[in-house]
């Protein structure tokens, strides 16, 4: 019942709804007031490959704990951001510590996304222009094509990103960041549309660097849950040791 | 023949002329050997100073290491026999005289309250001073295989961590299998350089434990130093290295020269500074000799007037003054030599204190040896013999010749002498 | 004694040849001396000058200990910042202090779509700057800053290359601001890049108006330091310690302590070239004595007939001394005219280095101009005219003696 309504509702916000506010849902989707999950990450670069299980919990965009799981080697090492503050517990040596910014452009868990990434909070019609540059059909699937220009204050360092969305239940399909030069700098692509906890999320994601398209990093989300209660201290220092 | 007789005669119809000139050609020989000397030690010494710390005569790499140095681009990541293979090509070399392998890495540091960044260095202690000085730096400890994990930082990182010897330090790092690498080690060392860069930045541990720590196998290496007996040798014995049949194809060798074009630009600008100067005090000993020569000559017109009087051909004349000049300069150079050699003898051993002038000093990233030692050059010492030996002959030319040319009569009722 | 005098001069002309070789070869010594140290001067000065004016000044005024640990809030109050500028405006009239410049540090994170990588911020004021420090002069592509300039930045050439940056290309700063442990980001664009030579500073320096950087900061109107530029390098300590004993709860520093370094250079470059002099004297010496010597021994029969016709062993020896006296005194003019003009040269068109060396050079964390002019104050001109000028009539003595001696009557019947 809730999924048809879901949809029905959908297909009726549609046509309400501004680029922006499109956009926004489209940001907001893996995220909300609080929630749990359960994540496999795999990264392939020239030299090895990893996968990383994690559980992940967050509570706005202020604060996330993210617990390895797998493999045994990494099981344990637990991670916190709090505002723009990070921290690592290393559990094969018992200690806690504090990322300084001069790491925050490091690959986070050799991943390809950075330290910074995971950090800020930025929420991009915040600081995006939004408009539609297509509108129609590709591959037998009918969709939007947004374009992102960043304000002119914003401080992102892309000159544009380019998001194709579906038009039928707003998934997005990928996502394409340039340099202010014009140049593609990275892709994320979305697949595995799936209700997660009463939402449809897609559940696999990858980003694959341009200058190097046989490396990719991909977080597939085998659980996912919104807006539940979490406990208070879940996102202190001392909880990193738990 | 006779001409030769009379040369060798005339020198010691005035002594008291004769040494003098004679000394004048040996001090000022004396004088150059020890300059040259001194600079061709300072020139040796920079060297000494910028390759002996850290970087040896040469280093081996990964072809693809430099300049990037990427983790991942080890000697050995292409084959696990391929370090064993290195290392016993390069000791078929005689002039091989150390040989050290070392692992680099970057992490952070972390002591409870404070943590840093820091450049890793993994080595092999015993091989390490055969090749590089830095490690005598060490204020107090020592990477100590007893301790497991031992840990020697630079002193200004140590203060800025807070920590001494016994202090846990803990490491974190990006791993070769993209992992976090993390694990405790135990400081059993500070380490002083006089070099702030390596001071405030260096962490120093076991070659095999940074090795586990970064996730690379035992036969991974980043870099091989090596020291040899010359290090003026280095270019050729690194092209030797490179072109020989067995050498692995990923493998390059390079030189001081090569990996820090500084350096040899500093030597190269330092020498030609010197060599300027030593030319110029050169021609000024010669034209004090010129000086000395050409009055000794003029001195004497009367006695060149009285003899060609008597009939000597003006060849001969010549000639005898010329050789006369020859011996003149032949036995100051060997006079200037001894003299030189004596001083040379205290200034290679000794060397010149120059520690009230310097403080730590650094320079091109080494740092200062504050007694210079001179070195023998032979080279210019044999040239500046020459160049003295022709400007004593070229000084007695000109006076000779005109003196042979003189009518007899004329030099015959020159004024009385003085 | 007037009789001597005459006689002394006019027994350096009756031997002209001789009495000009003597005093060129003591003037072609002066002449070197004089260069030499002309030279050394002069790159030492270039050296001081160049590290001062980038980024750094003869006389810095800071929070007591930030020297050595830095740390952003370790600031000068607006008060502190009053207080030294109007002392430095005192100061002018004792001192030729030419720039008072304000300056802000932090180290940060500058990232833009290719890459990242950690900067040395460096809040400036655009103008006076320009005026004073060799900022301006370094850029090799864009222009420089204008104070008004909110978010515009200068980037070491480094810097720019790492983050694949051209002129106008936007970048993204990261820092942390006083007091509190937030990590502030702003966006900037690329004014202009610069290159020092100096791989360090080339590698991290990025410049930013001193308004833009206070607010970035949130520094309100405080500083990290005050810098002076003054004319003459040389009364950098006296001025420094003055400031000091003004304000005891900062730290005045003059360039010598802060940047030791170079002050260390400096004194080893002096050790060295005062080995080389050492040895110009002894050679010059030598010189002088043979020539003398030579010249007095060749005269036995010259001071046997003075002797017979009454002078007296004092006077000939006067007279020797007083021709030395001469010499001397002709060397020293011509010398000084030798020495002078090759200075003089060398100060307008300067010796190229790249003779000896291509590319680039740096010592103690100055990098070396390419061409190296010559500095002679008249302290050294003088100094070094004394000691020729000493040295001769010292070394003098001795022949003078020997001909106050020598008085073999027999001399006079030889040929």
């Amino acid at each position: 019942m809730g999924g048809s309504i879901c949809s029905l509702s959908a297909q009726v916000d549609l046509a309400q709804l501004s680029p922006a506010e499109i956009i926004d849902k489209v940001d907001q989707m893996l995220r909300g007031d609080s929630s749990r999950g359960l994540v496999e990450m795999a990264v392939v670069t020239r030299r090895w490959e990893r996968n990383v299980t994690m559980e992940i919990w967050s509570e706005g965009t202020e604060k996330a704990l993210i617990k390895v799981l797998q493999p045994k080697k990494e099981a344990g090492t637990t991670t916190l951001k709090v505002g723009s503050d990070m921290w690592n517990y290393l559990p094969k040596i018992d200690r806690t510590i504090r990322v300084p910014s001069s790491m925050m452009m490091g690959s986070w868990m050799g991943s390809h996304f950075t330290n910074d990434d995971l950090v800020k909070e930025s929420r991009l019609i915040r600081d995006y222009e939004i408009e539609i540059v297509y509108e129609g059909d590709r591959e037998g699937i009918e969709v939007y094509e947004f374009q992102l220009t960043p304000h002119p204050d914003a401080p992102v360092v892309w000159g544009k990103m380019l998001y194709q969305v579906r038009k039928q239940d707003l998934m997005p399909t990928w996502a394409e960041y340039y340099g202010e030069d014009g140049e593609l700098k990275r892709t994320m692509t979305f697949s595995d549309y799936r209700e997660m906890s009463g939402r449809l999320v897609p559940t696999k994601s990858r980003m694959v660097p341009q200058d190097k398209p046989e490396e990719y990093t991909e977080m597939i989300y085998h659980e996912l849950h919104f807006d539940i209660p979490i406990p208070k201290g879940t996102f202190s220092l001392s909880s990193l040791r738990r | 023949m006779i001409a030769w007789r009379l040369g060798w005669r005339n020198l010691w119809r005035n002594s008291r002329r004769s040494l003098i000139t004679i000394s004048a050609v040996g001090c000022g020989y004396a004088i150059l050997i020890v300059l040259i000397g001194l600079t061709v030690g300072m020139a040796g010494q920079m060297l000494k100073n910028g390759t002996g710390l850290l970087m040896g005569d040469l280093q081996l790499h990964h072809s693809d290491y430099l300049p990037e140095r990427s983790l991942y681009d080890t000697i050995g990541s292409d084959s696990s026999s391929e370090l064993e293979g290195v290392l016993h090509q390069l000791s078929l070399y005689p002039q091989l005289a150390g040989r050290s392998p070392r692992v680099y890495g970057f992490g952070l540091l972390s002591t409870g309250e404070n943590s840093a960044g820091a450049r890793l260095m993994g080595i092999d202690p015993q091989v390490e001073s055969g090749v590089s000085s830095f490690l005598s730096g060490l204020q107090a400890g020592a990477l100590d295989d007893s301790v497991e994990r031992s840990l020697l930082l630079g002193d200004v990182l140590a203060r800025e961590l807070e920590a001494s010897i016994g202090s846990q330090v803990a490491i974190v790092t990006q791993a070769a299998d993209g992992s976090l690498g993390n694990d405790l080690f135990q400081v059993s060392g500070i380490l002083h350089t006089g070099l702030s860069y390596l001071d405030r930045s260096l962490a120093v541990l076991y070659l095999k434990d940074l090795q586990e720590l970064l996730a690379l196998s035992p036969d991974e290496v980043h870099e091989i130093a090596v020291r040899i007996g010359d290090p003026m040798a280095a270019d050729a014995f690194a092209a030797q290295l490179n072109a020989s049949e067995n050498w692995p194809a990923n493998t390059v060798a390079q030189s001081w020269g090569e990996l820090a074009p500084q350096l040899r630009d500093y030597v190269g600008l330092a020498q030609g500074m010197y060599g300027f100067i030593i030319l110029i005090i050169g021609l000024f000993t010669a034209i004090g000799v010129l000086n000395t020569m050409m009055m000794a000559v003029f001195e004497r017109s009367r006695e060149i007037g009285l003899v060609a009087a008597l009939g000597m051909r003006p060849l001969l004349i010549v000639s005898s003054i010329l050789l006369e000049s020859l011996f003149l300069g032949i036995l100051g150079l060997i006079g200037g030599f001894g003299l030189g050699a004596w001083g040379m003898s205290y200034l290679t051993t000794q060397g010149l204190d120059l520690s009230r002038w310097m403080g730590e000093v650094s320079m091109l990233g080494t740092r200062m040896d504050p007694v210079l030692k001179a070195s023998w050059g032979w080279d210019y010492v044999l040239w500046s013999a020459l160049g003295l030996l022709s400007a004593t002959l070229l000084a007695a030319l000109f006076p000779a010749v005109k003196a042979a040319r003189l009518n007899p009569v004329q030099a015959l009722s020159a004024p009385v002498e003085g | 004694m007037s009789i001597v005098l005459k006689m002394a001069w006019r027994n350096l002309w009756r031997k002209p040849r001789r009495t000009l070789l003597t005093v060129i070869t003591i003037s072609l010594g002066l002449a070197l001396l004089l260069i030499i140290l002309g030279l050394g001067d002069g790159s030492h000065k270039q050296m001081i000058e160049s590290a001062v004016h980038l980024g750094s000044g003869h006389v810095l005024v800071q929070q007591k200990g930030y020297l050595e640990k830095g740390g952003i809030d370790r600031l000068l109050s607006p008060e502190e910042i009053r207080g030294v500028e109007s002392w430095s405006r005192e100061m002018k009239g004792r001192f030729p202090i030419r720039h008072i410049l304000r300056r802000t540090f932090v180290s940060g994170l500058a990232s833009s779509a290719d890459g990242s990588t950690g900067v040395q911020l460096i809040g400036i004021q655009p103008l006076e700057e320009m005026q004073a420090s060799g900022f301006d002069e370094k850029l090799i592509e864009g222009e420089f800053l204008n104070a008004d300039d909110r978010d515009w930045v200068i980037l070491g050439q480094g810097v720019a290359h790492k983050l694949a940056l051209e002129v106008g290309e936007k970048l993204v700063l990261m820092a942390q601001g006083a007091d509190s442990v937030e990590i502030r980001s702003r966006l900037v664009r690329v004014r202009g890049i610069l290159r020092t030579g100096l791989e360090e500073q080339d590698q991290t320096l990025a410049l930013m108006p001193l308004g833009a950087a206070q607010e970035f900061l949130d520094l309100g109107t405080q500083v990290h330091q005050i810098a002076l530029l003054i004319q003459d390098a040389q009364l950098s300590e006296e001025l420094a310690s003055i400031g000091q004993e003004n304000f005891p709860t900062l730290e005045v520093l003059s360039w010598g302590e802060a940047l030791p370094q170079l002050r260390d250079f400096i004194r080893l470059d002096d050790g060295g070239s005062y080995v080389m002099n050492l040895i110009l004297f002894l050679l010059i010496g030598f010189t002088v004595l043979n020539t003398l010597l030579m010249s007095v021994l060749e005269r036995g029969r010259e001071f046997a007939l003075l002797h017979c016709l009454g002078m007296t062993p004092g006077k000939r020896f006067t007279m020797v001394l007083l021709e030395a006296f001469f010499i001397a005194f002709l060397a020293a003019l011509t010398g000084f005219g030798l020495g002078y003009s090759g200075h003089l040269y060398l100060s307008r068109s300067g010796l190229p280095l790249d003779l000896f060396y291509s590319g680039e050079l740096t010592a103690a964390g100055v990098a070396f101009d390419p061409v190296m002019y010559s500095h002679l104050s008249p302290a050294r001109i003088l100094q070094s005219m004394v000691v020729v000028f000493s040295l001769t009539l010292l070394l003098a003595v001795f022949p003078a003696w020997r001909a106050a001696r020598s008085a073999d009557v027999h001399s006079l019947g030889r040929a």
